[in-house]
């Protein structure tokens, strides 16, 4: 198993350098450098810098060095002293800008998540032994609307709704009275009524593929003879269903935590500019809109790098899970 | 295509097994392909609308970016057969237009009166067929000066809405379908090299996975914000984007065939390695890579229509089904309707999509193939 753990680790290994490097390639794309952005900011704010001193600044700065070297000078600042570089849109050090709203869509994508098994695994079931049945029928409806139906829509169609119907403001992560107030259960409350949207909208597009999935691994593992013998020996429908095959059906599920993320974070980044919610979504938009290309690279390079852990832990649950996978 | 003449002709049951070892392979598969029921009217439903954003200029009865003054946010019209007990063939009321003296809002009251039958081949506004030819005949309209038709209402500048969905289709489609083409130059290339020179594999594969864990949307934003915002540019970066998933595939399948014996037997008669490449295994990749084209169709028009919406894809300017949202996300709360037919036709565009993907690869699969 530690064999196994270790191998594992050292595959993401090389994945984590590429997403890193293709991350400093996106920051390098855009025309121009830091010190023209700096430049541009000074006359913005009346100043003049010489076109000499923009050289030497570069020269400072580093700037003209080949690109890998710059890309060692980014990264080693990143992995030994946690510094992201300079947001000149906010004027902060990236890294004090970025850690809470990750933060939050991380609570976010991983309580969808959640809510996304809790949906799939139940009915994906009840699909599999009901095969065919009225409600079987209903969840597949279900099921491709929830593919095709884009977040930002969903989430558009279900804010219009609270507000018509249920008369709720669900904008935001707190109603403005709630803002600045000490934890209670009345914020929580206040903070359920508002999160519920953007769990909903996020878990609904994952739901609707895993039910899929659910209901044919099961459909698979029901006609397989130990379920016959299970059924022989005389166990109820709930203890044969629930036992053995929902077990081996769960694999699935398990394999794509990691590749669940990318999705959620790329959902999370849409639904939080429709809801106005405070997660990377309206900042990380904004620093891509102002070419801000410190800010955006660190958010798009720890999103990526989330996404890898989860593979790597979604791979050591599987074999904790599967002796199979483990001993293979 | 030619199966139902054989079908029909052939006598029932006794000849039907030996139709199935006379039939010819495309026969095999069309017959195949028609028992899903859901893929055969996507495809259906596909074609159709390619054909409608295609001839948008003709099937939409008026032009894009035709504002109306005096007819903005007009609610969507149905089409009756029968007025007042009488069966007079298809018709729209016409709308009378009041404003409220208190919130000065224009407020639309169907006007029992004014019948306008519906024209088809109607001579309507003059249009220009991509520069091909010069006509002014719309596949329907209403002969009234001062009336239109509205089936799906109109936005804020009176523009019609149900013209807007048909261009709009066209440049959404156009956007999704060129993806398409990137991802897979890109990730044929990919793929073929990963799954048939065992040292680059590991690389590439690295490089894969790498792509594969940065989150969609994200990664075509930040390539779209970082080349400048551009109809191309958001192609570019979607492909980009999407190319990962078919190197996949096709390395998965790539895999499997470099070890067959008809990939020996081309090496040992020595054909040049990118011969067999392209001639033996890409041609036996198409089946799988067709399947995830297909999928990747579906997310890409789902991407650009956010791409769009967020304000970072194409040109506000141009309608597509993102951009018609965004700007109804204002006026959702008073006119509904500029947002939600855009929406119903992502959607039901992404469905169809899906489903004939579904039913593609229970067709091309062997593991899945069931009994004829």
């Amino acid at each position: 198993m530690l064999a196994f753990i270790g191998n594992r680790a050292l595959l993401a290994i090389p994945t984590l350098i590429f997403i890193s490097f293709i991350s400093f390639v996106i920051i390098q794309l855009p025309p121009g450098d830091y010190v023209t952005a700096y430049a541009a900011q000074l006359r913005h704010a009346g100043e003049y810098i010489s076109p000499l001193q923009e050289e030497l600044m570069r020269e400072q700065f580093g700037l003209n060095d080949p690109m890998i070297v710059q890309y060692w000078r980014w990264i080693s600042d990143i992995v030994l002293r946690g510094d992201f570089g300079y947001s000149l849109e906010w004027n902060a050090p990236v890294s004090t800008l970025i850690w809470d709203r990750l933060m939050l869509t991380l609570a976010i994508s991983s309580a969808s998540l959640v809510l996304t098994w809790a949906i799939a695994i139940p009915v994906g079931v009840y699909s599999a032994s009901r095969q065919y049945s009225f409600l079987d029928h209903l969840f597949t409806v279900f099921g491709f609307l929830g593919k095709g139906i884009p977040d930002f829509l969903l989430a558009l169609i279900l804010m219009w709704l609270a507000f018509a119907y249920l008369n709720m403001d669900v904008g935001g992560l707190f109603s403005p009275e709630y803002q600045n107030a000490p934890w209670s259960f009345a914020k929580l409350g206040n903070l359920l009524s508002h999160l519920w949207i953007p769990l909903v909208v996020l878990a609904t597009g994952g739901a609707a593929g895993l039910i899929r999935v659910m209901r044919a691994n099961m459909l698979d593992e029901l006609g397989k003879p130990y379920v016959e013998t299970a059924y022989a020996q005389g166990l109820s429908e709930a203890r044969v269903v629930w036992t053995y095959p929902v077990r081996v059906a769960l694999n699935p599920f398990i394999s794509t935590v990691g590749w669940a993320l990318p999705a959620l974070f790329s959902g999370d980044v849409i639904t939080a500019v429709v809801l106005n919610l405070p997660t990377t979504g309206p900042l990380l938009l904004q620093a891509l809109k102002m070419q801000d290309m410190y800010l955006a690279g660190s958010f798009i390079l720890i999103l990526s790098v989330f996404t890898v852990v989860g593979t790597l832990i979604s791979d050591i649950l599987l074999a904790w899970f599967d002796p199979r996978i483990r001993n293979a | 295509m030619t199966d139902q003449t054989i079908n029909t002709t052939a006598a029932p049951a006794k000849d039907r097994k030996e139709d199935l070892y006379t039939a010819t392979p495309a026969q095999l598969i069309w017959r195949r392909f028609t028992k899903h029921i859901l893929a055969v009217v996507s495809l259906w439903f596909l074609v159709i609308l390619a054909l409608c954003a295609l001839f948008a200029d003709m099937v939409a009865p008026y032009a894009p970016f035709e504002v109306q003054r005096l007819r903005t946010l007009a609610p969507p019209t149905g089409i009756h057969l029968f007025h007042e007990g009488r069966f007079v063939g298809p018709f729209v009321y016409g709308l009378s237009r009041e404003r409220d003296a208190e919130t000065a809002r224009v407020l639309y009251e169907t006007d029992p009166e004014a019948v306008l039958p519906i024209r088809l081949f109607h001579q309507g506004d003059d249009y220009d067929f991509f520069g091909l030819f010069q006509s002014n005949i719309h596949l329907f309209g209403v002969d009234d000066r001062r009336q239109q038709i509205n089936l799906l209402g109109t936005d804020d500048l009176g523009r019609d809405i149900f013209s807007r969905v048909l261009y709009s289709g066209r440049t959404s489609l156009t956007v999704g379908f060129l993806v398409v083409g990137v991802a897979s130059l890109i990730g044929i290339f990919l793929g073929l090299i990963a799954g048939f020179f065992r040292r680059a594999d590991g690389p590439v594969s690295r490089l894969i996975d790498a792509m594969m864990a940065f989150p969609d949307i994200l990664l075509a934003i930040a390539l779209v914000a970082a080349l400048g915002p551009s109809a191309a540019n958001v192609v570019l970066a979607l492909g980009i984007v999407y190319a990962p998933r078919l190197a996949r595939v096709v390395r998965a399948s790539t895999l499997v065939i470099r070890e067959l014996p008809y990939v020996e037997a081309a090496r040992a008669l020595a054909v040049p390695t990118p011969v067999i490449l392209v001639r033996h295994v890409l041609r036996n990749v198409t089946s799988p890579l067709l399947v995830q084209a297909t999928f990747i169709f579906a997310q890409a028009i789902l991407a650009e229509a956010g791409l769009s919406f967020l304000g970072v894809g194409i040109s506000p300017d141009i309608p597509t089904w993102g951009t018609m949202i965004s700007i109804g996300r204002q006026f959702m709360s008073t006119a509904e309707w500029i947002m939600l037919f855009p929406g119903l036709a992502i959607v039901i565009t992404v469905l169809a999509l899906q489903l004939l993907g579904d039913g593609l690869r229970d067709l091309l699969d062997p593991r899945l193939a069931k009994d004829i």
